[in-house]
């Protein structure tokens, strides 16, 4: 049995590993082979003439310069973080103050069932349950290259409805309490809080890599157009259900 | 080197003016600068080869660098990691630009070098091979181009089958295949060696 092409690749390229020693006995005893693997380390050389035909000197910067940029993106990212929170108190305060709003009854409400008042004008019982419709709380942010979603296991039922989008950002949404989200390079946090919710989960189609977990569990990857899901599309949406 | 910059808030957690860094972003700067200092011509030369454009290929190979350090900490295949991004980067900026021909397309030195003023013979032939070695690569599978670019830069088979997710034991197969197909390109071509 002669050595096959890619067993003359991996010579060549001195990744043979494990089997460098049958590989080298089969060379002492083999001129065929020998020849072959004469012949393509030749031709090897002779793609490495070729191609140093394209090459330009590299450009002159350092790596303390790129870390430098890559310290004031960071602090720019961080910026804008701050800025979308102080967005979602303002946003808050104006709902809170607007008239007519329900906010102040509400917690009000809440504020008097958690320390017992006995002015409340409903029976005591569970806070109400969240909506069922998703869209009260979420976050977006730009996928990058490569964005993993991770959904923390929860005791309550939930399912993650994923759509595919022209938009640029990716978005989670749903009921609001339902979970806390934290974004990092990368990754997309979800925390769910246990009570039941619906997320809803939009997904530029431009993004180049997407992937959406409970824990290690991948439920659904997005690579360029090819899309792998635990369950089929119906009406171009997935529902995941999250365990 | 790294460890002179002024630090700022972002990654140390305190005032700009202290330059003081936890023992982990230390070391994450000093794998960076000796992953820098080991890789990044080559990373550079991949990319020009790949696009045909040395500044594109400098403005991607800085911008994958620029993200590593902004991840904080090193991935399991850093090489493979930077790889990785670097063709994603390249990607968007190909469909971004739509005027672009081809993915090998004219580089622009070989755009200088067509000018008619005087050029000395050496210039001309060198242009000449670019041109031939380009159109032999033009023609390879989009794979097949990647994988035979980055095994010239040195790339092991365990770090080509990270960044372009496939089996490393497939590498092998792969590669001999791409070579036999770069062969038989140039010898298909008018500038055949």
């Amino acid at each position: 049995m002669h050595l096959d092409d890619a067993q003359l690749a991996r010579l060549v390229d001195g990744e043979l590993g494990l089997e460098t020693g049958s590989v080298r006995t089969h060379l002492a005893e083999c001129a065929d082979c020998r020849a072959r693997a004469e012949l393509a380390g030749s031709e090897l050389a002779w793609l490495e003439r070729r191609l140093r035909a394209l090459d330009h000197e590299p450009p002159a910067v350092t790596a303390a310069a790129l870390a430098r940029r890559g310290a004031v993106s960071r602090t720019g990212w961080r910026w804008r973080w701050a800025a979308g929170v102080v967005l979602a108190v303002g946003f808050a305060g104006v709902a809170w103050a607007a008239p007519g709003s329900p906010l102040p009854g509400l917690v009000r409400r809440v504020a008097e069932w958690v320390s017992g008042g006995g002015s409340v004008t409903s029976a005591p019982g569970p806070l109400p349950e969240p909506p069922a419709e998703a869209g009260d709380a979420g976050i977006a942010l730009f996928p990058g290259a490569n964005l993993v979603i991770e959904f923390t296991r929860s005791t309550g039922v939930g399912t993650a409805a994923v759509e595919l989008t022209e938009e640029a950002e990716v978005s989670v949404r749903g009921p609001g309490g339902a979970a806390t989200f934290t974004a990092e390079e990368e990754r997309l946090l979800v925390e769910r809080t246990g009570s039941p919710a619906a997320f809803v989960v939009r997904i530029p189609r431009a993004a180049p890599r997407v992937e959406i977990r409970v824990g290690a569990t991948r439920l659904f990857l997005k690579e360029a157009g090819r899309i792998t899901a635990t369950v089929p599309p119906v009406d171009g949406r997935y529902s995941l259900p999250l365990p | 080197m790294i460890r002179e910059l002024p630090i700022p808030a972002s990654r140390s957690g305190q005032d700009a003016g202290v330059p003081e860094s936890s023992a982990a972003e230390a070391a994450f700067d000093a794998a960076f600068t000796a992953l820098f200092e080991a890789h990044f011509r080559r990373l550079f030369r991949y990319l020009d080869r790949l696009s045909g454009e040395p500044d594109l290929a400098a403005d991607l190979a800085q911008e994958a660098y620029v993200r590593l350090y902004r991840r904080g900490a090193m991935p399991d295949v850093p090489q493979a990691w930077l790889v990785t991004v670097a063709l994603n980067l390249f990607r968007n900026a190909r469909a971004s630009r739509s005027r672009r021909r081809s993915l090998v397309g004219l580089v622009r030195g070989e755009l200088a070098q067509a000018d008619p003023a005087p050029a000395p013979d050496a210039g001309l032939l060198a242009a000449e091979e670019r041109h031939a070695v380009r159109a032999a690569l033009e023609q390879l599978p989009e794979r097949d181009r990647r994988l035979l670019l980055l095994r010239s830069e040195g790339y092991s088979y365990r770090e080509i089958a990270a960044a372009l997710r496939l089996h490393e034991a497939s590498v092998g197969v792969f590669l001999a295949r791409a070579r036999r197909a770069f062969r038989a390109a140039c010898e298909g071509g008018t500038h055949a060696s």
